[in-house]
């Protein structure tokens, strides 16, 4: 970080900004409107939970680790599941194997859909903030239905899953996917065809292949700049070797790019769960 | 994948124990880990994920993690211990791998390990002010800080 | 009723403050924006600046490193201002109560006025809350 800058201008961002859902602090480095460095603090929201769990239950640890984020909430306990699943040596049975493919699946598409919705929102691209959160709704029905919460479910055990999906709910899954599929075709070619996010976006927050090994980059950011690796394909866990699929990837690495790879896996997940 | 690394690190291995067909452990003396992290980041193109941090309560366990995953998914962890507890050291990788700086942090701020040659050793989690010598994640404090 | 209360039962101006929570409650204030509970149709903001603020929500356990920035938001709001605790961190420290990044729940920090118990409370929770407490001020 070159501390010559007499030309730039020093932003300091947050803890607390009207932007940030959470206190973090962002200390930016800009030249009129181009960002050229930051510098990050964290910390505002650790709350010790590795200590904690030293000192619960086994058990107690599910819950626990669930609360260490509400957006990404199944895919802690999966984690932490199949970190103890692996020691023991104990393999789950199939249906289990099924229903967290579906649970983590349907988080996935709540998740990208958030994702997508916050982005507007910090672009002041109120619109596409309204719509994809309404659609995000049609899915926690769903959550509330199967698990009996909108977001912390808490359905998964070590050894299988903690709750069964009823038969009698299928059908509303079904018919739900088949909207939401729908609604997210719709804003797919919607975002990708709009001038204005295009402008704002395309060619912003490039990370190169480089970068991404140099600081161990995974998940959508990783597949957004050509490389091909997902955990779910490379390394199976759950049923996901047992149904049909596949890995999207992009090519250049910007901020773009990665709301393309989101909305493709959107529908690739409709897929694995109509499959599961 | 076994054979491979034997060869690649030769004799800087003090031992290797495979627990499953995804999971290896090397243990390596800690003077040799940036040797061996950098033929199996470098040359082996292995993905580095995380470090781990362990208190043992005789002395401190260090788990550098790297992934394969287009060989089957291969997690290979280097293993290190750090027997002095009460100075405990052992050199910086930041600059072979720059995303190892801020996990390098946060082991030194929360367990105590000093991480020689790191750029910017400063809190990152606790508090700026936070009381000196109080490191949480050790056995001997207790959940709530006090010891 | 003196003009500062009565003027505070119509259009709420809303602030959000998180002192190191899971977000889920955050997400969860932010649903309500939306068209589905959109509580902008009873005239109710999010605004950006505490100083504009009549309603404080306070999500989260409050973290020793953003302790001193919470008060002094708290500080900052114009009064009268009411702070409702929203999630089960705020109300009394959650599942987080031990942990040693714990400065206290919100209690213990700035004067609460409406506690919303539940992890996350749904936002039908949050509206009946709020409903209950306007008519509790006629």
């Amino acid at each position: 970080m070159e501390k010559n800058n007499r030309k730039k201008v020093v932003v300091p961002i947050g803890p607390y900004h009207p932007l940030l859902e959470e206190p973090e602090y962002f200390n930016l480095y800009c030249e009129g409107e181009k960002v050229l460095d930051v510098e990050w603090v964290a910390g505002y929201n650790h709350r010790a939970i590795e200590k904690l769990s030293e000192s619960k239950h086994w058990d107690q640890v599910t819950f626990l680790v669930e609360r260490i984020c509400g957006i990404c909430s199944t895919s802690h306990p999966i984690a932490f599941c199949n970190a103890v699943e692996n020691l023991l040596e104990i393999d789950i049975p199939e249906r289990a194997k099924y229903i967290r493919n579906i649970i983590g699946e349907l988080e996935r598409l709540h998740s990208h859909l958030l994702w997508l919705g916050l982005a507007g929102h910090f672009l002041g691209y109120n619109t596409v903030f309204m719509w994809t959160w309404k659609y995000r709704e049609p899915i926690l029905d769903i959550f509330e239905t199967i698990t009996g919460n909108r977001n912390h479910y808490a359905m998964l055990k070590i050894g299988g899953v903690r709750r069964d999906i009823e038969d009698e709910d299928i059908p509303l899954l079904k018919k739900t996917l088949d909207k939401t599929k729908k609604k997210v075709g719709m804003l797919t070619k919607a975002v990708l065809d709009d001038p204005v996010l295009a402008a704002r976006l395309k060619g912003v927050g490039v990370l190169t292949k480089e970068d991404i090994k140099n600081y161990g980059a995974v998940g959508p950011i990783a597949r957004a700049s050509g490389i091909d690796i997902d955990v779910r394909k490379d390394d199976p866990y759950a049923g996901y070797n047992l149904v049909e699929w596949k890995v999207i990837t992009c090519e250049n690495g910007d901020v773009f790019d990665k709301a393309v790879v989101r909305l493709g896996e959107c529908f690739e997940s409709i897929k694995i769960i109509e499959q599961s | 994948m076994k054979d491979i690394l034997k060869e690649k690190l030769g004799n800087l291995i003090k031992e290797i124990k495979v627990v499953n067909e995804k999971r290896i452990y090397i243990t390596i003396d800690k003077k040799d880990i940036k040797k061996a992290a950098e033929i199996i980041f470098k040359d082996m193109e292995g993905r580095y994920i995380i470090v781990t941090g362990i208190d043992n309560f005789d002395n401190f366990e260090l788990l550098y993690h790297f992934s394969f995953d287009k060989k089957g998914g291969v997690i290979v962890s280097l293993k290190t211990f750090i027997d002095n507890k009460k100075r405990p050291e052992i050199e910086s990788l930041t600059c072979l791998i720059p995303g190892i700086s801020y996990i390098e942090r946060e082991i030194w701020e929360l367990l105590g390990i000093n991480f020689i040659g790191h750029p910017d050793l400063k809190h990152f989690l606790l508090r700026d002010d936070w009381e000196e010598g109080n490191y949480p994640l050790r056995k001997e404090v207790k959940t709530d800080g006090k010891k | 009723m003196n003009i500062k209360l009565k003027a505070l039962k119509k259009s709420l101006w809303v602030y959000h403050v998180s002192g190191g929570s899971c977000n889920n409650c955050d997400i969860e204030i932010l649903d309500l924006l939306t068209p589905r509970f959109d509580i902008e149709r009873f005239g109710m903001v999010l605004v950006g600046s505490p100083r504009h603020a009549d309603v404080l929500l306070c999500t989260g356990i409050i973290n020793k490193k953003c302790f001193e920035r919470v008060k002094g938001i708290y500080e900052q709001a114009a009064k009268p201002c009411v702070v409702v605790a929203i999630g089960a961190c705020a109300c009394s420290g959650g599942v987080f109560r031990d942990g040693y990044q714990m400065a206290g729940p919100y209690n213990n920090v700035i004067p609460v006025d409406i506690y919303i118990p539940g992890c996350p409370p749904k936002p039908e929770a949050m509206i009946s809350a709020i409903v209950k407490f306007l008519e509790k001020l006629k």
